[in-house]
């Protein structure tokens, strides 16, 4: 049961971001709102699978860790060609 | 109750690093305070999940949980440098900077 209440406290504490996901000044600051947002997800997975008793949410919690990594690298490549 | 802890304390360290992005004045500042969630938050959450795992017997969560943590681990530092040069090379810059050689080191 606590557990289940830690996720939800992972998921309301990376709210937040998405103010800075909407004002960022630059684009660079979206994507490390966007990467940190993906970070606490991924922990908050992982925690949530143990509060449900179910595996299959934490092997989504390592997709969301990889994915963010791959969505960051690929904007700051395009951003370091001045394709954005 | 040694995980419950560890992980209660992990949110605490991504709140504080969620305050930080949310707060701080320039972009690399705010890169900073970003590395707190995936540095200190990650470990000790994924280190409460393993210990529980580990004393509980379900031994899936503990590989899982080190496995988001490694993972974790690695890539987010080469994805904030990588963020952050990019940002270098489209003139994202400190505006109290004393000194900077990028455009002279990266014409070599």
């Amino acid at each position: 049961m606590i557990f289940t209440w830690l996720a939800a406290a992972l998921f309301v504490i990376s709210l937040p971001l998405l103010y800075r996901l909407w004002k960022g000044p630059t684009i660079a600051d979206r994507v490390i709102a966007t990467d940190t947002a993906l970070v606490i997800f991924a922990n908050a997975l992982v925690v949530l699978a143990v509060g449900y008793g179910r595996f299959v949410y934490a092997e989504v919690g390592v997709i969301f860790a990889l994915l963010g990594f791959v969505g960051t690298l690929v904007v700051s490549k395009m951003l370091a060609s001045g394709e954005l | 109750m040694i995980a419950e802890i560890m992980i209660a304390l992990g949110a605490l360290f991504c709140a504080i690093g969620v305050l930080g992005v949310l707060r701080m004045p320039f972009f690399m500042s705010r890169c900073h305070a970003a590395t707190i969630v995936t540095t200190l938050g990650t470990m000790l959450v994924m280190g409460g999940v393993a210990y529980y795992g580990l004393r509980t017997g379900e031994i899936d969560y503990s590989k899982n949980a080190l496995l988001v943590l490694f993972a974790v681990m690695f890539t987010c530092p080469i994805a904030s440098h990588a963020i952050m040069r990019a940002s270098f090379k489209r003139n994202i810059r400190p505006e109290n900077l004393v000194e900077d050689h990028f455009d002279e080191a990266w014409k070599k």
